[in-house]
């Protein structure tokens, strides 16, 4: 290979080393009033990821579906003894970074098992939370044996 | 060399399968069921509001066969009239994982949820995909009757 094509293989390497990512998440929330929200991949450290959270309004009782799908998206090996891990848990404020506490979780559920390359994990829920305040709905990937982990999460106003 | 086959023929004999164990909880009550023979699915009452756990593990043990792109298919949701176990657009839990089973390979599964309103549920644990080298899928399940 020669210096000029060396550079630009490289070049156009460097963002896609930057930017790799193991996990495609789709994270939905929606109630049975209609309101909807998506999230997509994240990731930390940082401490409550990159990007700002969706909010999802509904009134307390409400029926809230949620859904995610996550690929392992990373094609170079299985990852052993990996984890997913879900949550709807009582938050101080909306954005809130530092993760809450999981004492007291609406719903909490999570996967274990040696991840392969393309693997997909689906679920969906039912939850109704019956006292008004704020709420995070946030999935993430656990054990993956790299720098970093995957979430997607969406903030839950209940009035 | 012969002693490894006769070890797998004694774990053969000895039900060494691939197996599927689901629990479910509330409070201090539990019923557990693990895929098998036996058709019967033990019942847990709870109330509806109460807290419900559910565990699930997923084994094939070290002289199983290795069975690759079996999905793990996981609800609660209720009980069809027709005695279809099949979930419906309603199910208050539904997770689908696709793994590979090593010999030797476990995948665990739970979640816990307030139980839902009143109502007759299944809770249902199965492979998909698994017939295809071993005749047949595995289940397991547990009926949750919510008052």
């Amino acid at each position: 290979m020669n210096c000029r094509v060396f550079k630009q293989v490289t070049l156009l390497l460097i963002p896609s080393l930057c930017l790799a990512e193991h996990f495609d998440i789709k994270l939905t929330a929606m109630s049975d009033s209609g309101a909807k929200q998506e999230a997509f991949a994240d990731q930390s450290p940082p401490a409550g990821g990159l990007n700002p959270r969706p909010i999802l309004k509904v009134r307390a009782g409400d029926k809230i579906t949620f859904q995610f799908i996550m690929t392992n998206v990373y094609t170079h090996a299985t990852f052993r003894g990996a984890g997913i891990h879900y949550y709807v848990v009582h938050e101080r404020e909306i954005g809130q970074k530092a993760l809450p506490a999981l004492e007291g979780a609406v719903a909490e559920g999570s996967f274990n098992f040696d991840l392969k390359p393309s693997a997909r994990v689906g679920c969906k829920e039912k939850v109704a939370i019956s006292q008004p305040g704020i709420y995070l709905m946030r999935v993430e990937s656990l054990r993956t044996q790299r720098d970093h982990e995957h979430f997607a999460a969406i903030d839950i106003e209940v009035r | 060399m012969a002693l490894s086959v006769m070890l797998a023929w004694c774990g053969s004999l000895l039900g060494a399968d691939f197996a599927i164990d689901l629990s479910a909880r509330s409070g201090s009550i539990q019923q557990s069921a693990r895929s098998g023979p036996s058709v019967s699915q033990p019942v847990l009452a709870v109330h509806a509001g109460e807290m419900l756990v559910a565990q699930w593990s997923a084994a094939n043990p070290q002289s199983g066969t290795a069975l690759r792109d079996i999905t793990l298919h996981v609800f609660m949701d209720l009980e069809s009239p027709t005695g279809v176990a099949k979930p419906t657009a309603n199910a208050v839990y539904e997770s689908a994982v696709i793994l590979d089973f090593e010999p030797g390979a476990k995948g665990t599964g739970n979640f816990h949820m307030p139980a839902p309103g009143p109502g007759k549920y299944l809770l249902r644990v199965e492979t998909i995909g698994a017939s295809k080298k071993m005749g047949r899928e595995y289940v397991a399940a547990i009926k949750v009757s919510v008052l």
